[in-house]
């Protein structure tokens, strides 16, 4: 009976945090929690790379916002920022040409060490243009691990005193719910998904 | 093991309770599964030594032959060693709790499960855990990604390497059990036809009883006497 109970318990666990035996890693689940609207980014207060304020996922009570492609980046980083940085250049081109409203938005996981001047120094290396793409920190330490709790972003050193972070390219519909999360290399995809959600008003 | 020495040992690994060792320990993915949550299940092992006679008597009543604690002990190492389970452990302070003090209650419940079960249970048991240990290993060396947010690549890698070499350890744990067994079953052939039924009445007496009783004077004379009877024509 006791071992009986001992498994029962184990697979009923397992299952749960597994979603039915199908996903085994962290990532795997926020993707699938994601698909499944169940993640939801707070409101954030960022400092932009002009040096205004202003506040991501602002709430419902401020009407529809646009679809946003976001990425967490730090600006010290030469390896794959710089890779999502030109991947964002591409896609900022591509929504100038097909005319959707989809915005882009980098954020720093480093809210300590790129300041404003550090952020402009990055949207120019990858001909950021403001009106398509918005660079921005958090503007405090405590805003940046409220917003990554609350997405699931999870950044830990990379012991050459730069960062690891998971997920690559996260697609949020107009009430700022996380709807699918991209790999690197699927930038044409997350910005499909992206222009479909925003012509279809994304219910 | 004397009772200083294994109070010492307890002294010793409560150390890892203490934030900073425990964050130190955590901070690597190999230091925290292969070196920091086997020595939390050894701490159970120690500290089931330390526990009263009846609570051992009372757990032994509802554990038959050792299989609940058997399986509570396999489904917590196999649980801990999901990525999605150990990273959420780092994560939320309410499975950090769960993973520590399940790791402990499993290291009680093998010391208590292992005098009273079977030989060939304990076989299936810890086979079935080193079978799982090396898988986990090999998948861990092997995947080209990180399973674990919480941890960088290149130690997910050498945390397979000493998955695997623990699933080879209690691998070898258990060819022990199998010849200790076999040894066994040879001397009682060689003894009388009868020593087989003390044995089982060794076992069956220990399933009611203190693992120290089990293999106490009273168990002991009672297969004695058993054997020094004249055999069953």
């Amino acid at each position: 009976m006791l071992c009986a109970l001992c498994l029962a318990t184990f697979i009923a666990t397992s299952a749960h945090m597994t979603r039915g035996f199908q996903r085994w890693t962290f990532e795997a689940v926020r993707r699938h929690d994601a698909s499944r609207l169940a993640i939801i980014a707070p409101p954030t207060a960022l400092e932009t790379a002009s040096g205004q304020r202003m506040l991501a996922f602002p709430g419902l009570a401020s009407g529809r916002a646009p679809v946003q492609v976001v990425d967490f980046v730090y600006t010290r980083c030469e390896t794959v920022c710089s890779v999502l940085g030109i991947e964002f250049h591409q896609m900022q081109e591509q929504i100038r040409r097909s005319r959707s409203n989809v915005r882009l938005l980098s954020i720093s996981v480093d809210p300590v060490r790129d300041g404003a001047a550090e952020l402009a120094r990055y949207g120019r290396r990858h001909r950021a243009d403001a009106a398509h793409w918005t660079l921005a920190r958090p503007e405090s330490v405590a805003a940046s691990t409220s917003l990554h709790d609350a997405l699931g972003v999870i950044v830990i050193p990379d012991g050459f005193g730069g960062f690891v972070h998971n997920g690559a390219l996260h697609v949020f519909d107009g009430q700022h719910r996380l709807r699918a999360i991209f790999d690197y290399s699927q930038w044409q995809e997350a910005l499909n998904h992206a222009e479909r959600l925003s012509s279809a008003g994304a219910p | 093991m004397t009772t200083i020495a294994r109070r010492g040992a307890i002294v010793l690994l409560l150390a890892w309770f203490i934030p900073a060792a425990r964050s130190a320990a955590e901070a690597h993915m190999g230091v925290h599964m292969v070196v920091h949550l086997p020595c939390i299940a050894l701490l159970g092992g120690l500290v089931a030594g330390e526990l009263p006679e009846w609570v051992l008597s009372a757990h032994a009543r509802h554990d038959f032959l050792g299989t609940a604690s058997l399986t509570f002990a396999a489904a917590v190492l196999s649980f801990w060693m999901i990525p999605v389970a150990l990273d959420a452990s780092l994560l939320w302070g309410g499975f950090s709790l769960a993973k520590y003090s399940t790791l402990l209650l499993s290291g009680v419940a093998l010391r208590s499960a292992w005098r009273r079960a079977p030989p060939a249970l304990l076989m299936f048991m810890l086979g079935n855990l080193a079978w799982m240990l090396a898988t986990a290993g090999l998948l861990f060396q092997q995947a080209e990604s990180r399973l674990c947010v919480s941890y960088l690549a290149d130690q997910q890698e050498q945390t397979g390497s000493g998955l695997t070499a623990w699933g080879i350890v209690v691998g070898a744990i258990a060819l022990g059990q199998v010849i200790a067994g076999a040894r066994r079953r040879d001397a009682g052939a060689h003894v009388a036809p009868t020593a087989h039924a003390s044995h089982a009445v060794e076992w069956s007496g220990s399933i009611f009883k203190p693992p120290s009783s089990a293999c106490g004077p009273k168990a002991r004379s009672a297969g004695r006497r058993r054997s020094a009877a004249p055999p069953a024509a």
